[in-house]
C-alpha cells in the first residue's frame, strides 16, 4: 500500500510493524510525532505491551535497558539534546549487548538554538558502540527500522537509525508500506539470549546478567571487562556481513534494499562524492546531470557509519582519482567527521594509497545542501588542487571583514 | 517533475492543502513529496508549503527554489513581491481573487489564473464560525485543473480520506473550482510586460510614516493643519499644546471649529469602519478648553522693517496679517467697515458663529502688533497710489464683490470676476498679492485662510529675496495647503507621498464606537433668538472622541510589532524614542506589517 507520510510517521509505522512490547520515549522537536503515533497504537490495542510516559530521555533509555534485558522487543526515539542526555545509557546498552532500536531525528545541539538538521548529535555518540544507520528517504526510514531489529537481535547490539530533522522528519513522501505478514516472516519474535544460535552469546560470562538471583551484575572483574570489550570489537567487525545478509533477505522479500554503502554510477568514475543522509538523494540528481555533461563522476552513499564499513569503502574508493566528502557535521578544531574516517580508511591501510580527499562542510544547523552547492563542490574537486585546509566551507557564511581568516576556503 | 509552492497565512490550511495534493498525486500513480515552512505556527503568520510531483522516484531532498506553479491563497499576497520570487518563466500563477487574470498582468510573464475561492466556499457553506471562508480545498480543485496532471477523482478521494470536517462539502467545492478553472485559458501568458516589477528585488519591512487622508487624501485640510498630531495631543488631554499646534498653521481655530466645511472629515478612514472622527468639533473643543494662560504666544521673528498693507479684514486678510507679523514685518490692515472680520461677521449668522468668537480671535491677531485702519476704504478714503508708495507689498483680501476693486489699475489681470493669481498668490502686478474670495470661487473660510497663509509666505519670499523653489517643499497634500511651521523652521523636506489607506490598517485592534455628537438646542429655544445652536464637546467627551482616531500611518509605539515579531528583530533605536527593524534578524515574514494597527510599516523594495 502506497501512502504519503512524513519521515516521522514512517519511523513510527516501521516500529509498529515490528511489534515492540515496550516503547518509552520523551518528546522533543523534531521527533515528537513518533511517540505520538506509537502511544496511539498502544491505546488502540495495535501493540501489546506498554507505552511508558517518562520525564526525560535519561529515564527513557533506562526503561529500554531494563526491558531489553528482560527479553522483550523495545523501541525509543529521540533527537539532539535528548540523545546527549541519554549518553551514559547508550554506553550501558552497548556494553550490555542489548538489542535496543532507537530512532534519532538529527538535530544539532545548542548553542545557538536550532531545531532543524545536522548530524553532529548522533556522530558525537560515535564511540558508544551502537550501530548507526543514516537514511536518505522516508521509505528507507521505514525499511531500516525493520532491518535494524533483524541485525540488532542477530548480533545482540543496540542500533540507532538516524533521519534528517525537517528534511526527512517533516517531509511527506510516497512510501510503500509493507504487509504485516511479510514483516512477521522477515522478523520472527525476539529470541532470548539462551535461544541464540551462537555459543559465545549463550555463555553468560560476557553478559552483565546473573541468573540467580536475576539482576545486573556489579561485581565484574577487570579481566571480564576486557573480555567483554574484545567480544564487542569482534562482533562489530563482523557486523557489515550481518547487515549485508539481512539486507539480502529483505530484498528478496520486499524487492528493495539498502547495503551499508551504495555505489551509484561509480563504474568508470574518476571523482567520487561521498556523503550520508537526505542530501544523498539531491546528489543523485546532480551526478546524473554532471554525467550528462560528460564528467566522469560517481556517488557513494554511506548508510552504515558504525561499525565503519572500511573494507567496503576501500573496495569502492581505492583507485579513484579524487574523493569529495560532504559532512553535515563538524568536529571543531579538527574537521568534518566523515572526512576524518574516510581519510583514515583510505590512508592507514597496509596498501597505502594516495587518493586525495576533499573535505566539505555544509548544511550545518539545517542550512540547505542544495543541488547547486553539491554541483559546485564536485566541480571544485575536479578543477582544483587538493587544498591544505581540512575544511572547505560550502554554503553562505557571513564573515565580511575578518582578515585573519583570509585563507579559509568558502564556496557559496 | 513539477514543483508547486503554496502561499497563505496560518489558519488557511496551507499545510493540509499541500498534503492533500501530494496524496492525490500519489493516488493518480505519481510519486509525490511535500513539506512546509513557517516562521510561527499560529493563525495569521505567513506559511508556505511545497509539493513535488513526478512520474519517477523523487530523489531530491533540498528546498524548493524555482517552482513551476505558485498558488496564492489570498489576493493581498500579490502586494508582497517576494511571493512570486523564483517562479519559472511562463510558470503558472493561481490567485484567489474575484478579479480577471488581466488585472494581475503587471506581475510578470506568467500564466495567470484566478478563481473566486471565497465565493465558492461561502456558497458551499465552508465557513468558520467567524464567517471566514475555508478555501484550501477549493484552491486545490483549481490547482489540479491548472497543472493538468493529477486527476480530479484522486483529489476527491484524498479529501474524503483526509479526516477533514465536512469532507463532502469540500469535495463539491473542489469540483466546482475545477470546472470553473477548466473554462479559463490556463496555457497562455496574459501579460506583455517586459520588466516585471518586484521580481529582481528583495523586499524587507521598514518603518515608514504615511500621510493620513485628513492631511493628504483627495480632500484634506486646506489650512494645512497637522490634524493627526493635534488629535494625538487631545488624546492625551494636552489641549494647550494642541491649541499652539493649530495656531502655528491657522489663526482661527474657534471660527474653523464652528463653520469650517471640514474637507478633512470627508475621507477619514474611520468612515469605512464605523463613523468618521468629528475633527471640526474637536477643533472647537480645543478652542473652548485650552487654558489661554498656559498657552504660549507665537514668537515673532526679528523686525525686518518692511511694511505690508492688507486691504480687507476678512479671514484671508487677517490670516495674511497674522503670519506676516510673525515673520517680522510691519502690517497695516485697511477695512472699509467700522468692525473687522469681513464675511465672518457679516456673512455668517450668529447662531453658527457667535461674534464673541470672532472678536476674540481677531483680538489675538491684533495683539501681536497689527495696525488696524477701520472705516478706511481704499480708493475713497485713501488713494491706492498712496498705499503703493507707502508700503513695500500689498495683499488684497477684499472678498467676492467686484465693485470693491475698482481702484485697481487696469494692468492687473483678471479671469471673469476673479483676480488672476499664481500658486504663490501673486497677481500680474509685482508685489501685489491676492487671496480669499477675490481670487477663488470656493467661498469657504478654510480656503480663505489657506490662501492668506500662502500669500503671507509668498510676500515674505518676495520681500526677503528667498528662493521661491522652496515653496514646493512646504506643500501639504495636493490641493494648495502649505505648512507655515515648516517655512518658519526652515524644514525644507518634501512631504511623504504615501497615503495611509484603509487597507493599510489592521482595524482588528480598534473598538467600534459612534461619532461624538454635540448637544443642540431644542427647536423651541432657537426660534426667537440668534443663540449658538450647538454647545460644543465637554472636555472628557472630546478626549474620548480623539481616542477614536486611528492615527493612520503613524507609529505610536504601541509595541504590537515588538510583541509579534517571531525573530525579535524589532528594537528601540539608540535614543529609545522610536522603533527600528534589525534587518540582520528579520525573516521578512511580514507579520509586523500585517499586525501594525496603523499601517506605519511597509515593504521597502530595493534592487538586489
Amino acid at each position: 500500500m502506497i501512502k504519503v507520510i512524513t519521515g516521522n510517521e514512517a519511523a513510527a509505522l516501521g516500529a509498529l510493524l515490528c511489534r515492540p512490547n515496550v516503547v518509552c520515549a520523551y518528546p522533543i522537536t523534531p521527533q515528537s510525532e513518533i511517540p505520538e503515533k506509537l502511544s496511539e497504537a498502544f491505546s488502540q490495542g495495535l501493540l501489546k505491551g506498554k507505552f511508558i510516559n517518562v520525564e526525560s530521555e535519561m529515564s527513557a533509555i533506562g526503561y529500554m535497558i531494563g526491558a531489553a534485558e528482560a527479553g522483550v522487543r523495545t523501541f525509543t526515539a529521540t533527537s539532539s539534546q535528548g540523545l546527549a542526555w541519554m549518553h551514559e545509557g547508550l554506553h550501558f546498552a552497548a556494553g550490555g549487548r542489548l538489542p535496543i532500536v532507537l530512532v534519532n531525528v538529527n538535530r544539532p545541539l545548542a548553542l545557538p538554538w536550532n531545531l532543524t538538521c545536522d548530524h553532529s548529535d548522533s556522530l558525537s555518540q560515535r564511540d558508544t558502540g551502537w550501530i548507526q544507520f543514516y537514511c536518505e528517504s522516508c521509505q528507507e526510514v521505514l525499511d531500516t527500522v525493520i532491518q535494524a531489529y533483524k541485525v540488532a537481535e542477530l548480533i545482540s547490539l543496540p542500533c540507532m537509525i538516524c533521519l534528517d530533522g525537517v528534511y526527512l522528519s517533516h517531509v511527506s513522501e510516497s512510501v510503500d508500506i509493507p504487509d504485516q505478514e511479510k514483516v512477521d516472516q522477515y522478523l520472527p519474535p525476539r529470541k532470548t539470549i539462551l535461544e541464540m544460535p551462537c555459543p559465545e552469546e549463550r555463555d553468560n560470562r560476557f553478559r552483565l546478567f546473573k541468573k540467580d538471583p536475576p539482576g545486573l551484575a556489579d561485581d565484574y572483574e577487570q579481566n571480564d571487562f576486557m573480555t567483554n570489550r574484545y567480544q564487542l570489537q569482534k562482533i562489530e567487525s563482523q557486523c557489515a556481513d550481518t547487515v549485508i545478509e539481512a539486507n539480502k533477505e529483505f530484498e528478496t522479500l520486499f524487492g528493495r534494499g539498502y547495503p551499508p554503502i551504495e555505489e551509484y554510477r561509480c563504474e568508470d568514475a574518476e571523482v567520487v562524492l561521498i556523503l550520508s543522509g537526505s542530501a544523498v538523494g539531491t546528489s543523485r540528481d546532480v551526478i546524473h546531470m554532471l554525467r550528462d555533461e560528460g564528467y566522469k563522476v560517481g556517488l557513494v552513499k554511506l548508510k552504515m557509519f558504525r561499525p565503519f564499513p572500511k573494507d567496503l569503502l576501500r573496495k569502492a574508493l581505492l583507485g579513484k582519482k579524487k574523493v569529495a566528502v560532504i559532512d553535515r557535521d563538524l568536529s571543531p578544531g579538527q574537521s568534518g567527521i566523515l572526512y576524518q574516517e574516510i581519510k583514515w580508511a583510505l590512508n592507514t591501510h597496509t596498501q597505502r594509497s594516495l587518493v586525495p580527499v576533499y573535505g566539505f562542510v555544509s548544511g550545518l544547523g539545517g542550512a540547505d545542501i542544495s543541488a547547486r552547492l553539491i554541483r559546485r563542490a564536485i566541480l571544485f574537486t575536479i578543477m582544483e588542487e587538493p587544498p591544505q585546509e581540512e575544511v572547505i566551507w560550502l554554503g553562505p557564511i557571513k564573515t565580511a571583514g575578518d582578515n585573519y581568516d583570509r585563507n579559509a576556503i568558502k564556496i557559496s | 517533475m513539477i514543483e508547486i509552492r503554496i502561499h497563505g497565512t496560518g489558519g488557511q490550511g496551507v499545510v493540509v492543502a499541500a498534503k492533500l495534493l501530494a496524496d492525490a498525486a500519489s493516488k493518480s500513480g505519481y510519486k509525490s513529496q511535500c513539506f512546509s515552512a513557517y516562521g510561527v505556527e499560529r493563525r495569521g503568520g505567513s506559511v508556505e508549503s511545497y509539493v513535488r510531483i513526478s512520474d519517477k522516484n523523487i530523489a531530491i531532498h533540498s528546498k524548493l527554489y524555482e517552482p513551476d506553479y505558485i498558488v496564492l491563497m489570498e489576493e493581498d499576497l500579490t502586494k508582497n513581491p517576494q511571493v512570486i520570487s523564483g517562479l519559472k518563466e511562463k510558470g503558472g500563477l493561481l490567485i484567489n481573487s474575484s478579479k480577471q487574470p488581466e488585472y494581475f498582468s503587471s506581475l510578470g510573464d506568467y500564466r495567470i489564473v484566478t478563481i473566486d475561492a471565497n465565493a465558492i466556499a461561502r456558497e458551499q457553506g465552508l465557513t468558520l464560525a467567524t464567517g471566514i471562508p475555508v478555501i484550501n480545498t477549493v484552491m486545490l480543485g483549481s490547482t489540479v485543473a491548472m497543472i493538468s496532471m493529477v486527476e480530479l477523482d484522486s483529489l476527491s478521494e484524498a479529501i474524503r480520506e483526509g479526516k477533514i470536517p465536512s469532507a463532502e462539502k469540500n469535495v463539491e467545492a473542489a469540483q466546482e473550482a475545477y470546472q470553473k478553472t477548466k473554462t479559463q485559458r490556463t496555457d497562455t501568458v496574459i501579460s506583455e510586460v517586459k520588466e516585471p516589477p518586484g521580481i529582481s528585488v528583495n523586499p524587507f519591512p521598514v518603518f515608514k510614516t504615511k500621510m493620513p487622508p485628513c492631511e493628504m487624501g483627495t480632500t484634506h485640510c486646506l489650512a494645512g493643519e497637522d490634524i493627526r498630531t493635534i488629535l494625538s495631543l487631545v488624546q492625551r488631554n494636552q489641549f494647550e499644546e494642541a491649541f499652539e499646534n493649530i495656531k502655528l498653521e491657522n489663526p482661527f481655530p474657534g471660527v474653523c471649529g464652528r463653520v469650517c466645511s471640514h474637507p478633512c472629515e470627508t475621507h477619514c478612514n474611520r468612515n469605512e469602519y464605523d463613523q468618521r472622527i468629528a475633527i471640526r468639533a474637536l477643533e472647537r473643543a480645543v478652542f473652548d478648553h485650552a487654558d489661554r494662560g498656559a498657552v504660549k504666544k507665537p514668537i515673532k521673528k526679528k523686525r525686518t522693517g518692511k511694511k505690508v498693507a492688507i486691504i480687507g479684514s476678512g479671514p484671508a486678510g487677517m490670516t495674511c496679517a497674522y503670519f506676516l507679523t510673525i515673520l517680522g514685518h510691519d502690517v497695516a490692515v485697511f477695512e472699509a467697515a467700522p468692525v473687522l472680520g469681513g464675511m465672518l461677521r457679516t456673512g455668517i449668522p450668529a447662531y453658527y458663529l457667535p461674534m464673541e468668537v470672532v472678536d476674540q480671535e481677531i483680538k489675538e491677531i491684533i495683539d501681536l502688533g497689527v495696525k488696524v485702519k477701520s472705516n478706511t476704504e481704499v480708493g475713497k478714503d485713501v488713494p491706492f497710489d498712496n498705499i503703493i508708495n507707502e508700503y513695500d507689498a500689498w495683499f488684497l483680501g477684499v472678498g467676492g464683490d467686484v465693485t470693491k476693486i475698482s481702484f485697481l489699475p487696469p494692468t492687473v489681470e483678471r479671469i471673469g470676476s476673479l483676480i488672476k493669481m499664481d500658486f504663490l498668490g501673486r497677481t500680474s502686478m509685482p508685489g501685489l498679492y491676492v487671496g480669499g474670495d477675490a481670487a477663488s470661487l470656493s467661498r469657504t473660510v478654510v480656503e480663505a485662510i489657506g490662501s492668506g497663509k500662502r500669500a503671507a509666505v509668498g510676500i515674505d519670499i518676495w520681500l526677503t529675496g528667498a528662493d521661491e523653489n522652496i515653496f514646493s517643499y512646504l506643500r501639504k497634500g495636493g490641493r494648495g495647503a502649505i505648512g507655515f511651521a515648516k517655512y518658519l523652521n526652515k524644514n525644507y523636506v518634501a512631504q511623504d507621498s504615501a497615503l495611509a489607506s484603509f487597507e493599510d490598517l489592521n482595524t482588528a485592534y480598534f473598538r467600534k464606537g459612534p461619532r461624538a455628537q454635540m448637544a443642540e438646542l431644542p427647536v423651541e429655544a432657537r426660534s426667537s433668538n440668534f443663540n449658538d445652536v450647538t454647545s460644543g464637546l465637554a472636555r472628557n467627551k472630546a478626549i474620548e472622541e480623539a481616542q477614536r482616531c486611528f492615527q493612520c500611518g503613524q507609529c505610536t509605539l504601541c509595541e504590537n510589532c515588538y510583541i509579534f515579531c517571531p525573530a525579535a528583530a524589532i528594537r528601540f533605536d539608540r535614543k529609545g524614542s522610536s522603533f527600528v527593524i534589525a534587518h540582520k534578524f528579520c525573516k521578512k515574514c511580514g507579520i509586523c506589517i500585517e499586525e501594525c494597527p496603523r499601517g506605519a510599516i511597509s515593504w521597502e523594495v530595493r534592487p538586489r
